[in-house]
């Protein structure tokens, strides 16, 4: 073979690679854009446009594909398989209380695609906040007055596809961030403790709204951990506990308990004994900051066909977990 | 054991330069577009895979980042191998070729897991593949060109190389805003890319000619390689080029520092990674041939000092604007002056019939010393601060260039042509 032919078939070879390549993006270009998925026709939902909210009710993003997709929706919680009211607003994530929510958004086509707002109960969104990465997990103090979200951003270098969390909490009047939770003093045992792995995520509010509980991950340890807003401070607690969800009394925290493959599990945790229950009415993994239902349920999602389903499970694991809402995701329970 | 005709005839080799094929300018240059467009797929897959795994999976990631570390010591050891078995066997473009093609299917196999496991199962078989192929590579491009051209030839490698990676997340990033969040995509164009890459390794590379001479040669055993530790030009550059990566802040490092002290967004980091990529492909090539014209001992150390002026701008208080770009500037420079040129440097010094295993060994240490200095470099940062940490780092990288000063300047002819 000369060398000519050598050349001639390498560029053969790179014009189908490339060709090849180029149509699938366009095939893919053109799947996206078409909504449609007939497997999900199983759920039919009445979708009601507009409305104001009146609680008890849940707020969550449709994962049903049509005019709802990627939308947020709330339906009252006395009347789950009922009509579901549709809001204007898209988000990724989102939670709301007191007047107050937090939407977490990812608009892929820019460059920076991560956003946060603020918004109203009439679902207006306030100023926009760019994140530093794609987002993860949020949650509204009690009075509305302070939100933490947590972003997933890469690693030091973009070599290695490596992550690290950051934690930061939102004045929801100001919509500015105010501080992030690299920042506070981590004690342990009265001893401040610090390294350059640490990870934080998962906040939840205390009923007094200027405390909170969530996860410390540093050198593959996950540790509950409890917090100070005013002093910057938090102290570990509690080893093996990761997305801590405080119940509405206050009594329990519900989270996630890594297993062995892996997965998790949902676990509550009374504060006041210590002692732990894991929910394995439910076998399967769940990756979710749960939210409480009420002080006897939990919600979580978990992939479908719908995209995602929102499921109930009972915190004293008597019963299999059932779906409450299908095709719905990042459940946020408005309770007043 | 070496006996002494034999010494005599692999040091004729030594200062005889290599013949020169028709092949020669043409083997770098397809390396060259190999990694072009290898470093395309692999960059690509590696920026998209946070949000991948994030958005569409939805699992946390952190599982994931544990995985991850295990392998960083079986990549070491693969190099190792991928390097010894390309000199005993002759065959650099096989192993080589072996080493793309793994990657290549890693990229495939991405389309098919969704566990955590898995994916680190994954992306550890691209790393094999990764190791497999470096030290083959670079015996190529030492074997195949003249001992007057070396570090030119490795600049003008290691310049598509960097090209290669500074666009591959800007080819994701442009197959996610037309088809939107499809990472399949992604996948399946990184595929694509692997498959042209690996082609042209199979195409257009010719196993160096004066391979064939060299296995007349005594052939390469296990106790041959004991006759690296014998050299002492290669031991004096090893030890120099590993007291130096021992002082050396990664990049994540020095843009971290430079973030918090600017306060800049942590958005920024990526595009600090791409101004560095641009100065390095600006750099490689001139480096290069200025290494190869003026001594390749003095452009290499003139590289670390690039480096002991990035501790020193990222240090001192300047306009903001000033320090980024002179930060990017002098990075790309010492990647530019130090990369290809420790790769010629070695090939000057290391017997022919043992370039994949002596670059191997090269490398290994070399990785082996700044994986400790990035564990001391962050046991610092925590135990003190930022700041204090780049200062002892500032002192010791000046004791490591006296140090490698010395150690690279007692060798015999193989600095200049």
């Amino acid at each position: 073979m000369t060398d000519r032919t050598r050349v001639w078939i390498l560029v053969a070879v790179g014009v189908i690679c490339v060709a090849g390549a180029a149509g699938y993006v366009l095939f893919a270009a053109r799947r996206s854009a078409v909504p449609s998925e007939p497997a999900a026709a199983d759920v039919k939902v009445e979708w009601i446009e507009g409305g104001v909210q009146t609680p008890p009710h849940l707020l969550f993003r449709s994962t049903l594909p049509g005019t709802s997709f990627g939308r947020v929706g709330y339906v009252p919680l006395d009347a789950v398989n009922g009509p579901r009211y549709l809001t204007p607003i898209s988000c990724d994530r989102l939670y709301f209380r007191a007047g107050r929510g937090i939407c977490l958004t990812v608009e892929d086509d820019r460059l920076f695609p991560n956003y946060a707002y603020v918004f109203d109960a009439r679902f207006h969104l306030g100023r926009r906040t760019r994140l530093t990465g794609p987002p993860s997990r949020t949650r509204v103090s009690p009075d509305g007055r302070l939100a933490a979200i947590t972003v997933f951003e890469e690693g030091h270098s973009y070599a290695q596809a490596r992550f690290s969390t950051r934690t930061s909490f939102v004045d929801t009047s100001t919509e500015q961030i105010i501080t992030d939770l690299e920042q506070f003093d981590v004690q342990r045992d009265g001893r401040r403790i610090k390294a350059l792995d640490f990870n934080f995520w998962g906040v939840t509010f205390t009923p007094d709204s200027r405390h909170f509980y969530a996860t410390l991950g540093t050198a593959g340890q996950m540790y509950l951990i409890r917090g100070d807003v005013d002093r910057r401070a938090v102290e570990v607690l509690r080893r093996g506990v990761e997305c801590p969800s405080l119940s509405p009394d206050g009594t329990r925290i519900a989270f996630k308990k890594r297993t062995a493959n892996l997965g998790w599990q949902v676990a509550v945790l009374d504060l006041a004994t210590g002692h732990e229950t894991v929910l394995d009415a439910e076998h399967r993994s769940v990756d979710d900051q749960v939210d409480w239902l009420d002080n006897q349920h939990v919600l979580y999602h978990q992939s479908s066909r719908h995209g995602a389903d929102i499921w109930v499970l009972r915190t004293d694991n008597a019963e299999a977990p059932r779906i409450l809402l299908a095709g719905a995701y990042s459940p946020a329970v408005v309770r007043e | 054991m070496f006996r002494v005709g034999q010494a005599r005839r692999v040091d004729a080799l030594i200062s005889t330069p290599p013949l020169i094929s028709i092949r020669a300018p043409r083997n770098v240059w397809s390396l060259g577009l190999t990694s072009f467009l290898t470093d395309i797929s692999s960059e690509m897959v590696t920026s998209s895979l946070p949000a991948y795994l994030v958005l569409q999976l939805g699992f946390t990631p952190l599982a994931f980042g544990a995985v991850d570390g295990l392998y960083q010591g079986a990549t070491a050891l693969t190099r190792l191998v991928g390097g010894f078995i390309a000199d005993r066997t002759r065959r650099y473009k096989e192993v080589a070729a072996i080493g793309y093609a793994i990657s290549t299917v890693s990229r495939l196999l991405l389309l098919l897991v969704s566990t955590a496991s898995a994916i680190g199962a994954v992306i550890a078989l691209d790393r094999l593949g990764k190791g497999i192929r470096t030290a083959p590579r670079d015996a190529i491009i030492g074997l195949s060109v003249r001992r007057a051209e070396l570090a030119g030839a490795f600049g003008v490698h290691r310049a598509l190389d960097t090209a290669g990676a500074a666009l591959g997340p800007l080819v994701a990033f442009g197959v996610l805003a037309v088809a939107h969040r499809a990472f399949d995509a992604v996948f399946v164009v990184s595929f694509a890319l692997g498959v042209f890459g690996l082609a042209a390794v199979l195409l257009l590379v010719r196993n160096p000619a004066d391979a064939a001479r060299v296995t007349t040669v005594e052939r390469v055993t296990h106790s041959a390689i004991l006759t690296l530790g014998h050299s002492r030009d290669f031991r004096r550059l090893s030890i120099g080029a590993a007291a130096l990566s021992l002082a050396t802040v990664s990049d994540g490092f020095l843009y971290l520092v430079l973030q918090r002290d600017l306060g800049m967004d942590a958005a920024v980091l990526p595009l600090l990674f791409a101004g560095t990529a641009a100065c390095y492909f600006i750099s490689a090539v001139p480096l290069g041939r200025a290494a190869d014209r003026f001594g390749r001992r003095a452009v290499f150390l003139c590289g670390y000092i690039f480096l002991l002026l990035v501790y020193v701008v990222v240090l001192i208080p300047v306009t903001p604007m000033l320090q980024i770009v002179a930060v990017l500037a002098l990075l790309g420079g010492y990647y530019g002056a130090t990369d290809g040129v420790l790769a010629a440097l070695a090939s000057a010094v290391l017997p022919p019939r043992l370039f994949g295993t002596g670059l191997a060994v090269l490398t290994t240490g070399i990785t082996l010393a700044r994986l400790v200095g990035s564990v001391l470099f962050g046991y610092l940062w925590t135990a003190t601060a930022a700041r204090s940490a780049l200062q002892v780092f500032t002192g010791g990288l000046v004791t490591c260039l006296v140090l490698a000063a010395f150690t690279l300047s007692i060798g015999r002819q193989e600095s200049r042509a």
